[in-house]
């Protein structure tokens, strides 16, 4: 197993907050990783530095050996970083099989002059992604809403269909942004067997950012706890869930409960 | 039949679908213009109602490219005819020549394309000349609003609508004050180059290359920011560029739309080419229904139908029309077509995935 994605000494402010100080993080080819904390913990700031949507302050990004700092975030998708959204982006006026379609744009073969005069470049291009994207979302059960718009899903399949669209674009690495948001027990249970069920299918390695403490136990095997832009925990489930920080973080010590 | 079914009809098969649809093609580019031509020069047709017709296609041309800016990459531009200027003033400069002296003096310099042979038939005049200069007018339409875009789409928001203003309004003052393009008279005496087959070959160019590309992978780039920027960016594609690739594209077809004009009232001047000029075609693509490739060019079709109906009221012409907006507005939120009507070309929503849908193959 080799190294996919090596996070050293970053540290980002937003003017004077500091929203990420020195953090560190080592993801192996194949993990599944869970990254948790409570809200405004920087979890997704985490992921929007690793993505380029922020540069950081300080520190380094490295995935396969490549450095992300200062990328634009387009590039950095197309080297292999593919993200889902905490609240849901999809393109909602556009059919369910554009969105994934969308997904392996940069894919596309053929050129701009082709996609205009519609020379046969263009339709034969056409017909290959329609046919990956089919398949895709056969394995993902949308494949009867193929033809419906993204905005006329239910909430769950809109979750899915994000995860969907990423897994389009052919990623090393998928960071999913607390895909359990706003979802019943039962449907997140569902969910999560639905990412362990990609990350086994699909062989990819993955990092999942969730506040939801038991959301991630089950699944991840490796979980990393932050609080306040600072890593207060690494480890098993069982050793995150003993860990006093992580306690004190999620409950607050005996004292502000009293207070 | 419904118009709905009508439109089911005509919707073509699509390019894949070899032969049926080539002869459609050819008949819905050579019969039209032959019949208006055919009516015009036996006098059914009166050079009212011709010119009238002219405007109308121009108006046509001008709103389905606007569209793929306003419509289909969901950015505000408020400067089309800015382009369109541009695209008349390189075209006339091509072949009319400019006036190098001072501002009274009528002399005039051949321009560089004047000694193209011409021709007539259909008691029209041809040339050569009119296609080349037009095309160099719509590249350097394209041209310009590629380097004003460069700017414009630095960051995210609503650059584009100040931008496109000024440069709109930039445009017109430096016409008025370039003594080589006759200033604010214009340019006068070009050639009746213009006539409504080259306005239909225009139209059916602006349509299909507008539908065939938003019914391409990169048209379905340029829809996915206008749906969420963001999740493109992070997807993979590069935002910037297609919001370039549109601006030009559209820019395109509206500096051709501006040549066509030129040589067919056969001067230009800059006020034709104002920032009023622009709202006209905001208000075609948004009464028609933004969006949408039909909805739009039916806007251009009943806005000038429009104006001229109203031309009775003189000035209050300025009042009534714009009234008629706002209350198409307030009844259909997405234009007269709502944005549905699944017609000959491209249905706003859906896309290509109309065009892939097994019903279609």
């Amino acid at each position: 197993m080799s190294t996919i994605l090596t996070i050293s000494k970053l540290t980002h402010d937003f003017g004077g907050l500091r929203a990420v100080s020195d953090f560190d993080l080592h993801i192996e080819e194949g993990q599944l990783i869970g990254l948790i904390g409570p809200n405004g913990a920087g979890k997704t700031t985490v992921f929007n530095l690793i993505t380029g949507v922020y540069r950081p302050s300080s520190g380094d990004i490295r995935f396969d050996g490549t450095s992300l700092v200062g990328l634009p975030s387009h590039t950095i998708a197309q080297m292999g970083v593919a993200r889902t959204f905490q609240t849901i982006r999809l393109y909602g006026d556009l059919p369910v099989i554009d969105n994934v379609n969308l997904g392996q744009h940069f894919q596309v073969q053929y050129g701009l002059t082709s996609a205009m005069l519609h020379l046969s470049s263009c339709s034969r291009g056409e017909g290959e992604l329609y046919r990956k994207a089919m398949e895709l979302l056969e394995l993902f059960g949308l494949a009867q809403q193929a033809y419906e718009d993204a905005k006329s899903l239910p909430y769950g399949q809109q979750r899915r269909l994000e995860i969907c669209r990423a897994l389009a674009s052919n990623p090393k690495l998928l960071l999913l942004d607390e895909p359990a948001a706003g979802m019943n027990p039962g449907e997140v249970q569902e969910l999560m067997d639905h990412i362990v069920w990609v990350h086994d299918h699909f062989k990819l390695t993955i990092l999942l950012i969730e506040h939801q403490m038991r959301v991630v136990m089950g699944i991840c095997p490796h979980i990393i706890a932050m609080d306040f832009g600072q890593v207060i925990a690494r480890g098993t489930p069982e050793e995150i869930q003993k860990s006093p920080r992580v306690i004190e973080a999620y409950l607050g010590t005996e004292e502000t409960e009293a207070a | 039949m419904s118009l709905r079914d009508l439109a089911k009809r005509i919707k073509l098969p699509d390019s894949y679908d070899g032969r049926s649809l080539r002869n459609i093609w050819v008949t819905l580019t050579l019969v039209p213009p032959l019949v208006v031509m055919a009516l015009y020069l036996s006098g059914i047709l009166n050079s009212y109602y011709y010119d009238v017709l002219m405007r109308m296609g121009i108006s046509i041309i001008l709103a389905v490219s606007l569209n793929i800016v306003n419509g289909h990459l969901g950015q505000f531009s408020i400067g089309h005819a800015g382009f369109m200027g541009v695209g008349a003033y390189v075209a006339g400069v091509l072949i009319a020549g400019g006036n190098p002296g001072y501002a009274g003096v009528t002399l005039r310099e051949p321009g560089l394309l004047s000694s193209l042979p011409t021709f007539n038939a259909l008691g029209q005049q041809f040339s050569l000349a009119f296609p080349i200069a037009m095309l160099i007018g719509g590249v350097a339409a394209a041209m310009l609003a590629f380097i004003i875009g460069i700017p414009a789409f630095r960051t995210r928001g609503d650059y584009l609508a100040v931008v496109t203003l000024a440069f709109n309004m930039i445009i017109v003052n430096i016409l008025v004050n370039m003594q080589y393009v006759g200033g604010s008279r214009g340019l006068t005496g070009l050639p009746g180059y213009s006539n409504f087959m080259w306005v239909w070959l225009a139209i059916i160019a602006t349509v299909l290359v507008s539908r065939n590309l938003i019914t391409s992978a990169h048209g379905r780039a340029i829809l996915s920011v206008r749906e969420s920027e963001v999740a493109a960016e992070l997807g993979g594609i590069n935002v910037r560029t297609y919001k370039l690739i549109a601006l030009s594209v559209g820019a395109f077809f509206a500096g051709i739309g501006g040549a066509l004009l030129g040589f067919h009232v056969m001067f230009i001047n800059p006020s034709m080419f104002n920032v009023f000029r622009s709202i006209d075609y905001l208000i075609m693509i948004y009464l028609g229904g933004v969006g949408s490739i039909t909805g739009t060019a039916l806007g251009a079709v009943i806005w000038t139908l429009l104006q001229e109906a109203l031309r009775f009221m003189g000035v209050w012409r300025q009042v009534v029309g714009p009234i008629l907006l706002i209350i198409t507005m307030l009844v259909w939120k997405r234009g007269l077509t709502k944005g549905e009507l699944p017609f000959i070309i491209a249905k706003r929503k859906g896309g290509l995935a109309v065009v892939h849908h097994p019903d279609n193959q």
